[in-house]
């Protein structure tokens, strides 16, 4: 299967700590890939730069046919809100914004008519079991909740990518279960590739594959249990 | 728990901590600067009153409402002080004539000029040596000068001219003094001053507290959790308070101190540049007591102090985290004592008398600053929820939400600035109602001598200038239309007491008033002025170049760049709230934002939030600001001389400007918004 998203020989520092050191990866169009690791050890340093986040002091990232690490800030910034998704592990809702409008979010920064987006972010509500809950603040929403609002969020534009960064290391195993089988399902329905950075071996076992990361380097690749 | 463990947590608390005890820092010595210049201004138009206090010894005898002068001297002298004009320069001339060997001497002076002798200031020597012809105005000997205590300001221009008693002592005016004292003849005017700065500064004060808590509040969040943190590793509640108080304290000492060296240079700026009634301020006058000094001084870092302990006394925290205690939405009712304080200044009307009433103006005022300050978040709230339900794009909608979320902050944020317009257009319409005309009603050209009534025969070279009209009694209608009209500026008929046109010629001849027509040359009217001042020494003589000066009314006409410097000071505190209140917002949302922007979020578009957030409650506020401005001036003008107008265009222009400007002086803390959105505030290790 052809990459869509590939990370070659990445290399990235910060001051004096090398977080990555060579490391590759790559991601097929529809893939779900698990990049597991101790803490520290550079895995969320390989999404960022492979989501185009952070530029790698070496290496390349091509995405697509595109190279894109030699892609300006600007248009880096136009493919993540275009056709990549995020999920973060906590802290990525607008605490001020009800969670229908956090939804809608990326379609009203699309210049995306406000009764369009609302109406379509409230489709997603009833996709991700978030009935009920749309005019409810982000305060106001448990763990599990907040997090497949992030979900809905990440997904609503139809990326070709989602990356996740420890989406369930703030949830107990049961909500962690929902997020990540939501996360897992939508995606196949979209037939988005999934990126996916935990330390938990139970939720990467959710992916097709996984990749271990350790001091820089990706060390070893096996086929995920589902 | 040592203060010395408490500062080195101050100090070492990370990269938030040490933005906020900068902010702090600058806060308070702004805030300090800006008081003190404030109370050296008021300490320095009472000194000028004072100053000007000597000129009306004369006033003082005649005047009951006057305080007497201290009567230094048995002998006493008689003293007589003219207001002329030089090119439009106000300038004073003072005449004595020594009564016997122990004269009273004004300040400034040695000993009184003999008859013949003339005592000059250093402005106005400096003058005649660049216009010679201007020293025949002070007939004599240039024997003495005129030291700095008998100025109102460095360069004013004044003449003691040493007479006899014979040459004076028939003068109109002339009266025997036995002292010089410190109270002018307008005194009234600057007791009402009083009364205008204690609501100016009241109005200058909240801004600046404003602004203080502003930067104390900066990266709250973070402190807190910090503070969370030394509980859960075994500090009592007492040890808290202590470490919270050290660390805002520290930085507030030492930005009082900062405060205090930059008011030293700042009141140098300040006697360099600002002017008042022409002049400029003598450096010894903008000095500050030394009790009022301390207050400031002391009484500002514990007031960072309380505030901090405010913050901390409303987030409870104990060795398992803390609990913000939430706040309760705004409520309307402030709306009733902003009214409650708008209808009390309707009731009392400084400028009409001293009555219990007309001084409780400043209460009134109190109570409204209260009442808007309550209700401002109010105000936010329904703005921001009107926004929410208008905005069709995301930054407006994420604004909105913002403001509507908590908008007790957003209120604190630009609280500063909506109340700065407020005290704009209050003073400009106070300041617009007092101030005279700008038009002295004299074409140009025209020299008029208002001699107060004097014999035809004492003015003889003046009464022979061709086309002169005379005004006076015994002479009949001496006033044609045609010869109003061709030198006056008033139209016909003229308000001539119909007694004028009976007299039975046994009346004998005064003349009040010549209008003596000129070719306009400056030379023309120095001419009519010396021989105006060597013919009837006590003559008023005005041209068109003369700004008018009446019962004290040019003293407000003076007030206007002080005026200005107010408003300046007010916007330039809201300013720096303002951009506080911007630090503080991005602080607390760095995660979220940098968030979005790792998911793709434009910076502009992050820009756009934030700017919006300010803004849109700012304008609209303000304009409710502009309104209680013009509603409160017209209050506090009611029962003065002048008829309370609407402010012109400037003053409008002025706010906007103002607005604007504070926007972009808040803009200077967005590059912060890049940099605290970069890639290591979306790490989690």
């Amino acid at each position: 299967m052809a990459a869509l998203l590939k990370g070659r020989d990445l290399h990235r520092s910060f001051g004096r700590v090398q977080a990555l050191r060579g490391a590759c990866l790559e991601l097929a169009a529809g893939e779900i890939v698990a990049v597991i690791g101790p803490s520290g050890s550079g895995k969320s340093t390989l999404l960022h730069c492979l989501a185009g986040i952070l530029a790698p002091d070496l290496g390349e990232v091509w995405f697509d046919g595109r190279r894109l690490d030699e892609l300006p800030d600007r248009e880096r910034a136009v493919l993540r809100r275009s056709e990549f998704g995020f999920v973060f592990q906590f802290g990525q809702l607008i605490p001020e914004l009800p969670a229908i409008e956090n939804i809608a979010l990326p379609l009203l920064l699309a210049g995306r008519r406000r009764r369009d987006a609302l109406a379509e972010a409230g489709t997603w509500l009833t996709r991700l079991g978030l009935d009920g809950l749309d005019t409810r603040m982000p305060g106001e929403l448990a763990g599990g909740e907040g997090q497949r609002v992030a979900l809905a969020r990440a997904l609503i534009t139809g990326p070709r990518i989602v990356f996740a960064d420890e989406p369930t290391g703030a949830l107990d195993s049961i909500a962690a279960d929902q997020v990540m089988e939501l996360l897992v399902d939508t995606a196949r329905e979209l037939g988005a590739g999934v990126l996916l950075v935990t330390h938990e071996p139970r939720v990467a076992a959710y992916a097709d594959r996984t990749v271990l990361v350790r001091d820089g380097l990706d060390v070893l690749a096996r086929a995920g249990a589902s | 728990m040592s203060p010395g463990l408490a500062v080195r947590l101050a100090v070492a608390g990370g990269r938030e901590s040490r933005v906020r005890l900068v902010f702090t820092t600058i806060g308070v010595a702004i805030g300090v600067t800006m008081l003190l210049l404030a109370l050296a201004a008021v300490a320095g138009v009472f000194a000028r009153a004072e100053r000007s206090g000597w000129k009306d010894a004369a006033y003082a005898v005649t005047l009951p409402e006057l305080a007497d002068p201290p009567a230094v001297s048995a002998d006493g002298a008689l003293f007589l002080a003219v207001t002329d004009y030089y090119d439009g320069t106000r300038m004073t001339r003072a005449y004595v004539a020594a009564l016997g060997a122990d004269p009273p001497v004004p300040p400034g002076l040695a000993r009184l000029p003999a008859p013949g002798e003339v005592a000059l200031s250093p402005a106005l020597r400096a003058l005649i040596a660049e216009a010679p012809e201007l020293a025949a105005r002070f007939p004599g000997r240039d024997t003495l000068t005129l030291g700095d205590d008998a100025l109102t300001h460095p360069d004013e221009l004044v003449a003691v001219v040493g007479r006899s008693p014979d040459q004076i002592q028939n003068v109109r005016s002339t009266a025997v003094v036995r002292g010089f004292g410190t109270t002018p003849s307008g005194y009234a005017y600057f007791l009402l001053l009083a009364v205008l700065m204690l609501i100016t500064v009241a109005l200058l004060l909240v801004p600046v507290i404003v602004m203080i808590v502003m930067v104390t509040r900066i990266a709250a969040a973070e402190r807190e959790q910090r503070l969370v943190a030394l509980r859960l590793a075994g500090a009592t509640r007492g040890q808290i308070a202590l470490v919270a108080a050290v660390e805002t304290g520290l930085a507030a000492v030492v930005g009082a101190g900062i405060g205090a060296c930059l008011f030293l240079i700042g009141r140098r700026v300040l006697a360099l540049t600002v002017t008042l009634q022409g002049g400029r301020f003598f450096l010894d006058d903008l000095v500050v007591p030394w009790w009022q000094v301390l207050l400031v001084l002391a009484g500002v870092p514990l007031f960072v102090v309380a505030t901090t302990m405010v913050s901390l006394f409303r987030v409870p925290m104990n060795v398992l985290g803390m609990r913000r205690r939430p706040r309760p939405a705004p409520q309307a009712w402030p709306a009733l004592l902003l009214a409650v304080g708008v209808a009390g200044q309707f009731t009392s009307r400084p400028l009409a008398g001293s009555s219990l009433t007309d001084q409780l103006a400043p209460l009134w005022v109190l109570l409204q600053i209260a009442g808007f300050v309550l209700l401002g978040p109010w105000l936010c709230m329904i703005a921001g929820r009107a926004m929410a339900r208008l905005s069709r794009r995301a930054p407006a909608l994420i604004a909105a939400r913002r403001v509507a979320a908590d908008p007790y902050a957003t209120f604190r944020a630009i609280s500063g600035v909506v109340l700065a317009t407020w005290v704009v257009t209050y003073m400009a319409g106070v300041v617009g109602t007092l101030a005279p005309p700008s038009e002295s009603g004299l074409r140009p050209g025209v020299v008029r001598v208002n001699t107060g009534g004097v014999s035809a025969s004492q003015l003889g070279p003046l009464l022979t200038v061709p086309q002169a009209v005379i005004v006076g009694t015994g002479f009949g209608p001496t006033v044609r239309c045609a010869d109003l009209d061709r030198v006056v500026d008033v139209n016909c008929p003229f308000p001539i007491d119909s007694g004028w046109n009976e007299g039975d010629g046994s009346i004998p001849v005064t003349v009040v008033e010549i209008y003596l027509p000129t070719d306009g040359s400056l030379a023309a009217e120095n001419r009519i002025r010396n021989e105006a001042a060597a013919l009837v020494p006590n003559a008023i003589v005005n041209s068109d170049r003369d700004p008018v000066d009446g019962d004290g009314l040019a003293f407000f006409n003076g007030l206007r760049p002080m005026a200005s410097l107010a408003c300046l000071f007010v916007l330039v505190v809201g300013a720096c709230a303002l951009a506080a209140g911007m630090v503080g917002g991005l602080a607390e949302r760095r995660r979220p934002f940098a968030l979005l922007r790792a998911s793709g979020v434009r910076m502009s578009e992050l820009r756009r939030v934030v700017l919006l957030e300010v803004t849109a409650p700012m304008v609209i506020t303000s304009l409710i600001g502009v309104g209680l401005g013009l509603v409160t001036s017209y209050a506090a003008s009611r029962g003065g001389t002048g008829e309370w107008r609407w402010p012109d265009i400037t003053v409008y222009a002025t706010v906007a400007g103002g607005l604007l400007a504070a926007i972009l002086f808040a803009s200077l803390a967005l590059p912060l918004l890049s940099s605290t959105t970069r890639h290591n505030a979306v790490r989690y290790e």
